[in-house]
């Protein structure tokens, strides 16, 4: 892990502008949270696999993320089946008080799509947004610069986390003590010392100058394509779609 | 000619560390003065407060460093006192000691262009700027690299580059000598030269190496002790040689012999103590268009000796010595380590055969005393207690560090913690020490003490590696020298010696000790 979920490539998700990336995962969480049609959400997941498959994300970052998406999952679908006993009256298996019924079953087959489906989104930017690519969408969506980049930055604060983690515990176990325990508490201190010497830094660079009525700048400003257009429409036909097809009842 | 820093009379004290102690003199009673458009040299010994004077110019202390702080510094007509760290760098140019502590942005283009983004620059002038910086550094094949994937020395280019981007009226740099490699030197001198010329700017420079200072300053300032005990021009290194050499300044002779590394026949019989198989290494995720860090590279390290790992920024010194204890794994190839396959061991395993110090020494402290932390390697390695006390007091005498025993690590001076960062190996009694450009930086004192205590150990059997760019010290130190350029063994083999061997210790020691303030924090 790099510090940041961004993986490089030149997939042609990659090359979206990001507002449009933001914009379609913003559609697919409101939809697949508002629309419980299990086909639905399970079309959009094969979708977003195909879209991460044709931009060249790596398939083992793939399977890392189902590694931790999967048994979360699989937690979730044990909890509704252990707590959801009365919901239902086809019951399809049943052991004392406890009974499974259709209803339940498709019920966590529902939950269970829409948090893949919700992570998967999340992740198909997160994947193919470069620090800078942030930057640039934040600032063309009217943020501060400043702003723009810390929320870039505050983005990626998980990944930047477990880099200096195993950077903390590899120290550790190159003086001979193993375990990952003690540098948990190490990996605090010096992400606390990487940041105030990052501000420090950005200030020698004149992060907060008095400009006057000269604003920053970005060096390559967010710019719509035809390609990024495109999609743009697609996602807006999709969510009228889909829109729709709640509005009639299915 | 107007001066475009004025400093009179400024001293600085540093917060005391945290657990008590007391506050730390930083300056005292400081005044200097350059013209603008000059060259100015800052020397003196490791801990001397040159570091700090420059931070005081760049704003950083007083604004962004707990202490105190009296007197008066002027610079591009801004009072320091008054004037924040940003506006400050809109005139001023600054590179720390440490460049991976300077760089905000996750790849090279945006670090140089984002001094210019702050400005508001036009995007289309900006990209110019950036393409301009970055020729002028000889690093086009840098700019969309990942600046968390580059070389220390490639970092300072960078650094560089982001303070010359706005084009400065005073650019400072801290120790770049220690960080660049030839190269690179030559760049940054040519870039000093192309902007005195073209914008009449002054340039500080703090620096160990005077080999540059000598032929070309303006200006010199000996630091000692926290006070400016020289205001002078560059004939000082050969009116006051005496005087620099012995308050630890290294002044350079003009008759460095280049490093030759003669070709051997690969001793079948030897003994190795590591073997590196056709190794080849890539950082995870980095795009295909990067070249690797390492590119088959194959030769044997026999048991006793002491080899230098030497080559250009980047060349993948740093890596090869991060692979010998497991730090780093290979993409492809082989590190044998003592007849140990080091794919097969993990790096608290390796502990038992490998010592390593890394380039940065304070990233490897984790304890809250000099004492613990020495401790700390053997108590993990299960070492009884009465041993690692044994131990710890050979390692506090050796290194004469029982004036700071009790603080922490991080609060000492850069040459106390590469002098604690070397206990902290050498404690483990592991057969084979590996140390990443143990002397840069260090003041001729704190160099020869410590090279002189790692020749010790190779001399009783501990088979050393360094990397290094240090010509001089691989020719006085090393038996052996391995040569990499852009991730490939170039060559391997002898080296043939100078003549000179080992560092003599500096001839006045009182001035010396009075001179290293200790524990100077940063």
């Amino acid at each position: 892990m790099n510090g940041q979920f961004y993986l490089p490539a030149t997939g042609w998700f990659h090359a979206l502008d990001t507002r449009i990336k933001l914009c379609m995962t913003l559609v697919v969480v409101v939809l697949c949270s508002v629309w419980g049609n299990w086909m639905f959400l399970a079309a959009m997941l094969v979708v977003m696999h195909v879209m991460l498959l044709t931009d060249h994300v790596p398939a083992r970052h793939v399977g890392r993320l189902w590694a931790v998406l999967g048994p979360l999952c699989a937690l979730v679908a044990v909890i509704m089946l252990l707590s959801m006993n009365a919901y239902g009256t086809g019951v399809l298996w049943q052991l004392g008080w406890w009974r499974v019924t259709s209803q339940t079953l498709m019920m966590c087959l529902v939950v269970v799509l829409r948090i893949a489906d919700i992570v998967l989104a999340l992740f198909l930017t997160l994947f193919t947004t470069s620090h800078a690519d942030w930057v640039r969408g934040l600032t063309g969506l009217h943020l501060p610069l400043t702003a723009a980049r810390r929320m870039a930055r505050a983005v990626n604060v998980v990944p930047q986390w477990f880099a200096v983690f195993r950077e903390r515990r590899l120290m550790r176990a190159s003086r001979g003590a193993g375990g990952g325990f003690a540098a948990f508490g190490d990996t605090w201190a010096a992400l606390r010392l990487r940041e105030r010497r990052a501000s420090v830094a950005a200030l020698t660079r004149g992060a907060q100058m008095h400009t006057g009525s000269a604003k920053p700048t970005v060096m390559r400003p967010a710019h719509m394509r035809l390609a990024d257009w495109l999609v743009l429409l697609i996602v807006v036909l999709v969510a009228a779609g889909v829109a729709a097809m709640v509005a009639l009842g299915w | 000619m107007a001066d475009i820093i004025t400093v009179m009379n400024l001293g600085w004290r540093y917060a005391a560390p945290g657990g008590g102690g007391e506050p730390i003199q930083g300056l005292r009673d400081a005044s200097c003065y350059v013209q603008q458009g000059a060259l100015a040299g800052v020397i003196g010994p490791t801990g001397s407060g040159k570091s700090t004077l420059v931070k005081a110019l760049a704003g950083i202390i007083p604004h962004c460093t707990n202490g105190s702080l009296n007197g008066y510094a002027r610079i591009a007509d801004m009072n320091v006192k008054s004037t924040t760290v940003s506006d400050l760098s809109l005139r001023v140019g600054y590179v720390g000691q440490d460049p991976r502590a300077q760089l905000t942005s996750p790849t090279v283009a945006e670090e140089i262009a984002f001094p210019l983004e702050n400005r508001g620059v036009e995007p289309d002038e900006i990209e110019a700027r950036v393409d301009d910086v970055l020729a002028m550094l000889h690093i086009e094949d840098l700019r969309e690299r990942d600046t968390a994937t580059l070389s220390t020395g490639e970092m300072e280019r960078v650094a560089i580059g982001a303070a010359i981007a706005g084009e400065p009226d005073v650019l400072i740099v801290d120790e770049p000598a220690s960080l660049l490699d030839e190269e690179g030197y030559e760049d940054l001198v040519n870039v000093i030269d192309v902007m005195r010329r073209r914008t009449r700017m002054t340039a500080v420079l703090v620096e160990q190496d005077t080999r540059f200072l000598a032929q070309r300053a303006d200006a010199v300032f000996l630091m000692v002790n926290g006070e400016i005990i020289r205001r002078t021009t560059a004939d000082i290194f050969t009116r006051e040689r005496s005087l620099l050499e012995s308050v630890g300044v290294i002044v350079s002779d003009q008759d460095t012999t280049p490093l030759v590394i003669e070709s051997d026949e690969p001793d079948a019989a030897g003994n190795p103590a590591v073997v590196f198989n056709h190794v080849h290494a890539r950082y995870a995720d980095s795009p295909p268009s990067n070249a690797p860090q390492l590119d088959d590279v194959a030769f044997a390290v026999q048991q006793g000796d002491f080899v230098a790992i030497t080559g250009g920024n980047g060349s993948g010194k740093s890596t090869l010595t991060r692979l010998i204890n497991a730090e780093l794994r290979p993409d492809r190839g082989q590190i044998v380590v003592n007849g140990v396959d080091v794919a097969s061991r993990t790096p608290v395993q390796m502990a038992q055969q490998v010592a390593v110090v890394g380039q940065h020494p304070a990233d490897m402290f984790c304890a809250q005393s000099v004492r613990e932390e020495i401790g700390f390697g053997p108590r993990a390695l299960g070492v009884d207690d009465d041993e690692v006390a044994r131990r710890v007091n050979e390692m506090v005498r050796l290194f004469d560090l029982y004036d700071v025993e009790d603080m922490p690590a991080a609060a000492l001076s850069s040459g106390e913690q590469r002098a604690v960062a070397l206990a902290c190996a050498l404690v483990m009694h592991a057969p084979v020490l590996v140390l990443d450009e143990p002397a840069a930086g260090l003041d001729h004192r704190l160099k020869s003490r410590l090279l002189n205590t790692v020749a010790r150990m190779n001399q009783e059997g501990t088979t050393v590696i360094i990397a290094t760019e240090d010509a001089d010290l691989i020719q006085r130190y090393c038996s052996h020298a391995a040569r990499l350029d852009q991730g490939r063994l170039v060559s391997y083999g002898r080296v043939r010696a100078n003549g000179r061997r080992f560092l003599a210790p500096p001839p006045v020691q009182g001035v010396l000790a009075a001179s290293n303030g200790k524990g100077v924090a940063r």
